[in-house]
């Protein structure tokens, strides 16, 4: 059995402008001590699935169906109480991409770790600054009995990262949960912190769900990659075979357009237009719109995920044999949650 | 520095004729924008009570963004300057379209000295992009009106301005019907398209793009990085691209800048540079992009820290704070020279370690492995500790600066190093250059 | 994309922009009509009161219900009943109708002193911020000094210096009003002073007072808005202090501040002189409050939805292009040609 599985997780956010279908339909799982990273453009409703593992999701937004269970528990149906105690900090935690605003300005840093280690174990306050300076010194922090008493402005961006990540191994949690955490760095300074979520993985033999936009993070820091389109996700694979051979138009257009360093690329030839509305997404396959495979059919089948290899699986007509599928309508959907 | 910069080594034509082909459409020299740390009269006096005589100084100090910086760039060509944030390769881009005043140096546009230009010239010869798609728009305007701005500056009369932003719009592959929509209705690749085409508007000459995809997906900045180019072609543009992504330089630039605290450390036409790196700093940037191909190497974080600050930067060569090839003296091991550099440092603010009381001791200290020092500088560092200790601080400091390191002692200026067009500022030797996947390391020096 | 399709002609093009499409917005939201509603009704009263007043010399409102000038000492704080549903006052006159007619001056008050002060505290906040330096010295220092002043006081040095009138009290109103506008403005400004779309429209080259009036103050105005809606009420009421003390309305015009005040000392006998003209002023506030907070939202153009258009690139060009750059070189294996099992898409295959 899997760490987490999520199967058929659907989130909506009922805003005046409309039903914003932000995750439509997503399942994954991860293996104890995988690591999984969710890549697609913004819009795609990678942070959206993830934040609602953790029931993180706010008003309007709401978990419509779907089950998210986490070692054999279904997450979905704990109460806010209960996740908060015995989920979230010290079975999964979570590191958010803009740490300056996570860390609370007042405090040092090393206060507000350490309230988290006595909020989630049973450590003497003494017992939980020893505990803070070496989680500080795990996540590559120099001088961290220095650094401890230091307020979050004093630490560069990079550090302030670092401390997030310190945060979240507090309480030895067994599924991280990165939502782009390295999106707001320089180059030099994600590379360090790339380095430090692989060591995390090896020493710690922690889960973690790695939500990026960019393909190169991933090939970092992943063992298995499920591609996210409009809510869906549209293809998964570990990562080389999904690098080699990508199945899903999708996946091949984005693999396209990634501009590299390394290679020399006269001309890129992207896939033009942009990701529509969650909102009205277009009727069965979502990516139909942009598709240059894109047939008939696209219009009115909603594809499933099938094998196309080896743990390889896709979601496109082009490798879907059995016939026509019963999708629940929007409306049967949101009926079904008001009851 | 001082080193002239030109685009294309063929074309080195200095001369006041602005009509030659060959002729820069931009040339910067010694460019500096300083930032005082406190503006304002009372912000800037602090009160110091230990201080010798009047216990009121003036803090006169100040942000160094960009210190003198010399390049030219030919009508036509793209000049990427890349840098990690704090680098001032903004400021840069801001200073040269007048956003701030320079306070020194010289930008010459077109042959011209800048300041000779007049302002509504310049302004229909130059535009800028900005980087961030959500603010570089106003919310409560409409998208067309928006892209007529320039040439509502340029005294255009209303019913020409809409037929030629209707025309920009198709251009940069939006629709003329999007022209009455608010920006918000767009998203992050079509707000930058439409400030391609408010830039465009004016048919100006340069286009400074300033981080011009960083805040966009990546089949997007592929998109726009292609729209870029193909206005390129088609008008002749001439870009000065910022960006803080080696990838997006490499695409569209034909030369390459690489900016630290400041300064431009290693400049090299776009090809030469991404396989040899002859800077430390340009080395370390490269090895830091991911790369999703799973045959390529991985990243590698050659740097450790962040960049210091440019209020105070580091004497000597900027970077070796951070460099993985920090040149150590002969006779110093690296833990040694670290014990050097420490004790060098409390001499500096005239305070030695309290339990020091004898020069055995204060060795003992401070270096700890005292027996890999080589004999002449163990002797020099005996000597400057016991001047230390008899109160002589000024000789003391001189006897250690004449055993520092040469990234210490002086800063290194841009030159060339292999090929013509291609000029670094380090004090290693250039003459083995390092390609990008052997990974050499170098322990040659001057 | 539509290429050579319709040019698109200039009806397409014509600015909608405008109050009509500012008040026709403002149907989605009920609060806001609600005070829209309350504000309309009450203009409606005011102006019946004024044109009754100065053409017909109170004959409407004498014939459908009772003089508000006619005292009756013989009814003096007369209980709320039929004939006077809001009781009477202290010299016996109706507060029916001059709860009616003081609307005629409060709202002209609130409307011209909130209008002066939001238009002088606009420009002088927008100018200070923009401008910075001696400019805002000079401006933010003098309108401190106003600041420190206490309002009355001001407004009583005001009128002694203009002479006692009610447009004299609407412009002291108008200027003490200006410093908390000015300060909110200012502040607003400052912050909007260094977004991209400035500097671009810098670079553009357009004069300093369009950047001023266009990209800034549009940007900054919401908070102002707000606060002009929040300070109605306080101005209705401190205008009736002025008028209490002498300055401003003049008895017998009736005046909601000036009952209220009036009303205030009779309050355990008869509360109905008091309660209703409060009740009055605190319905006018509540109505430009809801009205406020409903403009800010309509004013913001993130309200008005409409999907983000994607249809707009050309498959087939691209796949023209795709081909020619696959055949042309051989590209990376992320290329769309290997295929599981060889399937294409398989046509007539379902239905």
């Amino acid at each position: 059995m899997s760490l987490l599985e999520v199967e058929n997780l659907r989130t909506y956010f009922f805003t005046p402008a409309g039903i914003v279908q932000a995750v439509d339909g997503v399942s994954f799982e991860v293996d104890a001590g995988e690591s999984l990273g969710i890549v697609g453009e913004s819009g795609a409703g990678k942070s959206v699935a993830v934040k609602s593992i953790m029931g993180l999701i706010r008003d309007p937004g709401r978990i419509v169906e779907g089950s998210v269970r986490f070692d054999g528990r279904e997450l979905t149906e704990l109460s806010e109480a209960e996740l908060r105690r015995e989920i979230r900090g010290n079975e999964i935690s979570i590191v958010f991409q803009d740490a300056m605003s996570a860390l609370n300005p007042v405090f040092t840093v090393g206060s507000q770790l350490e309230e988290v280690i006595v909020e989630n174990t049973d450590r003497s306050p003494s017992a939980a600054r020893e505990r803070a300076i070496e989680l500080l010194d795990d996540v590559g922090i120099p001088n961290p009995d220095r650094r401890i008493d230091e307020y979050p402005h004093q630490y560069s961006g990079g550090m302030q990262q670092r401390a997030m990540i310190a945060m979240a191994l507090a309480c030895d949690p067994r599924l991280i949960i990165a939502d782009e955490p390295t999106t707001a760095l320089d180059v030099t300074i994600q590379a360090g912190i790339l380095e430090l979520f692989d060591e995390i993985q090896e020493t710690h033999d922690t889960s973690i769900v790695y939500v990026t936009h960019d393909l190169g993070v991933v090939r970092e820091v992943c063992d298995r990659v499920s591609v996210m389109y409009l809510g869906r996700v549209v293809e998964s694979a570990p990562y080389e075979e999904l690098y080699r051979y990508p199945k899903h138009p999708y996946t091949q257009s984005l693999l396209n357009s990634v501009v590299t360093p390394d290679e020399i690329l006269d001309e890129i030839n992207p896939i033009g237009g942009t990701m529509p509305s969650a909102v009205s997404p277009p009727s069965g396959c979502r990516f139909r719109t942009r598709c240059p495979e894109a047939v008939e059919e696209c219009v009115h089948v909603t594809p499933r995920a099938r094998q196309v290899g080896d743990s390889h699986t896709a979601a496109c007509l082009l490798y879907d044999e059995s016939n026509s599928h019963e999708e629940p309508t929007l409306r049967e959907i949101t009926n079904q949650t008001n009851d | 520095m001082g080193v002239e910069v030109i685009m294309s080594a063929g074309s080195q034509q200095t001369g006041d004729t602005a009509d030659a082909a060959g002729q820069p459409l931009l040339e910067v020299s010694g460019l500096k924008k300083h930032f005082p740390v406190n503006s304002g009269l009372f912000a800037s006096i602090t009160f110091d009570r230990d201080a010798d005589g009047f216990p009121i100084t003036r803090d006169d100090s100040s942000v160094k963004a960009v210190d003198g910086v010399d390049f030219a760039l030919e009508a036509g060509k793209t000049l990427g300057v890349v840098g990690e944030s704090g680098c001032g390769k903004s400021t840069l881009a801001r200073t040269i379209l007048g956003l701030e005043e320079p306070t020194a140096g010289e930008i010459r546009f077109d042959g011209r000295p800048k300041d000779e230009i007049p302002e509504a010239e310049f302004r229909k010869r130059s535009q800028m992009v900005f980087q961030d798609p959500q603010s570089s728009l106003n919310g409560r305007r409409r998208v067309g009106h928006i892209i007529e701005d320039p040439l509502e500056g340029a005294g255009w009369e209303k019913a020409r301005r809409r037929e030629r932003a209707l025309e920009l719009l198709e251009q940069v592959g939006l629709k003329r019907e999007y022209y009455n929509r608010y920006p918000h209705e767009f998203s992050g690749g079509q707000r930058q398209r439409i400030n391609l085409a408010r830039a465009l508007s004016i048919s100006p000459d340069l286009i400074v793009c300033d981080e011009p995809v960083s805040g966009l997906d990546v089949s997007i900045q592929a998109q726009i990085l292609n729209l870029m180019t193909d206005l390129q072609a088609e008008y002749g543009l001439t870009y000065l691209v910022i960006s803080h992504d080696l990838s997006v330089v490499r695409y569209i630039a034909d030369r390459v800048a690489v900016m630290y605290l400041g300064e431009f450390v290693e400049v090299a036409p776009t090809d030469r540079l991404f396989t040899h790196q002859y800077h430390p700093y340009a080395r370390a940037l490269l090895s830091a992009v991911p790369n999703p191909d799973p045959d390529m190497p991985g990243v590698s974080s050659q740097l450790s820290g962040a960049v210091p600050s440019a209020s105070n930067p580091p004497r000597g060569c900027r970077f070796h704070t951070r460099c993985p090839s920090f040149i150590i003296p002969d006779g110093f091991t690296a833990e040694a020279y670290d014990g050097y550099d420490r004790l060098r440092s409390d001499v500096s603010e005239r305070s030695l370690d309290p339990e020091v009381n004898d020069v055995s001791s204060a060795l003992e200290t401070y270096v700890p492995e005292l027996a890999s020092v080589a004999g002449d500088r163990r002797a020099a560092l005996e000597s400057a500790v016991s001047e230390a200790l008899d109160g002589e601080w000024d000789r003391a400091e001189r006897t250690l600066e004449s055993e520092q390191s040469p990234c210490q002692a002086e800063a290194p200026s841009l030159e060339t190093a292999g090929d013509p067009a291609h000029e670094a500022a380090c004090h290693l030797s250039f003459e083995t250059p390092s390609d990008a996947d052997s990974g050499s390391t170098e322990d040659g020096r001057r | 994309m539509s290429g050579e399709g319709v040019p698109a002609n200039d009806a397409e093009f014509h600015d909608e922009g405008g109050v009509l499409e500012t008040l026709t917005k403002l149907r989605h939201s009920p609060t806001s009509l609600a005070g829209l509603l309350i504000i309309f009704a009450l203009v409606l009263m005011a102006l019946f009161s004024a044109v009754d007043n100065f053409v017909f010399d109170r004959a409407i409102i004498t014939w459908l219900h009772a003089d508000p000038h006619a005292m009756d000492q013989s009814m003096r704080y007369d209980d709320p009943s039929w004939e006077h549903p809001m009781g009477t006052d202290r010299y016996g006159r109706d507060m029916l109708s001059r709860v009616i007619y003081g609307s005629r001056t409060a709202l002209t008050i609130g409307i011209v002193a909130v209008g002066i002060s939001f238009v002088g505290g606009v420009i002088i906040g927008a100018v200070s911020a923009f401008f910075g330096g001696y400019v805002d010295d000079f401006l933010m220092r003098s309108v401190e000094i106003l600041y420190a002043i206490p309002g009355l006081v001001l407004a009583i040095i005001f009128m002694a210096i203009f002479g006692p009138s009610i447009y004299n009290l609407f412009i002291a109103y108008g200027i003490v009003g200006i410093p908390a506008y000015a300060r909110v403005m200012r502040s607003e400004a400052l912050s909007i002073r260094d977004r991209q779309y400035v500097e671009a429209a810098k670079l553009a080259g357009l004069p300093r007072r369009t950047i001023l009036f266009r990209e800034i103050v549009p940007n900054g105005i919401a908070p102002v808005v707000v606060q002009a809606t929040l300070s109605m009420g306080g101005v209705i009421i401190g205008a009736a202090a002025l008028s209490f003390l002498g300055f401003g309305v003049q008895p017998p015009t009736p005046d909601w501040g000036r009952m209220l005040s009036d009303g205030r000392t009779a309050m355990v006998v008869a509360w109905w002189v008091a309660v209703f003209p409060g009740i009055m002023i605190f319905i006018t506030v509540m109505g430009f409050n809801m009205l406020g907070d409903g403009l800010r939202d309509v004013m913001d153009p993130k309200m008005t939805v409409e999907a983000t258009p994607y249809d707009d690139w050309n498959i087939d060009e691209w796949k023209e292009k795709q081909r020619a750059a696959t055949t042309e070189s051989d590209l990376a294996p992320d290329t769309p040609t290997t295929r599981a099992d060889g399937s294409g898409p398989q046509e007539g295959d379902r239905s």
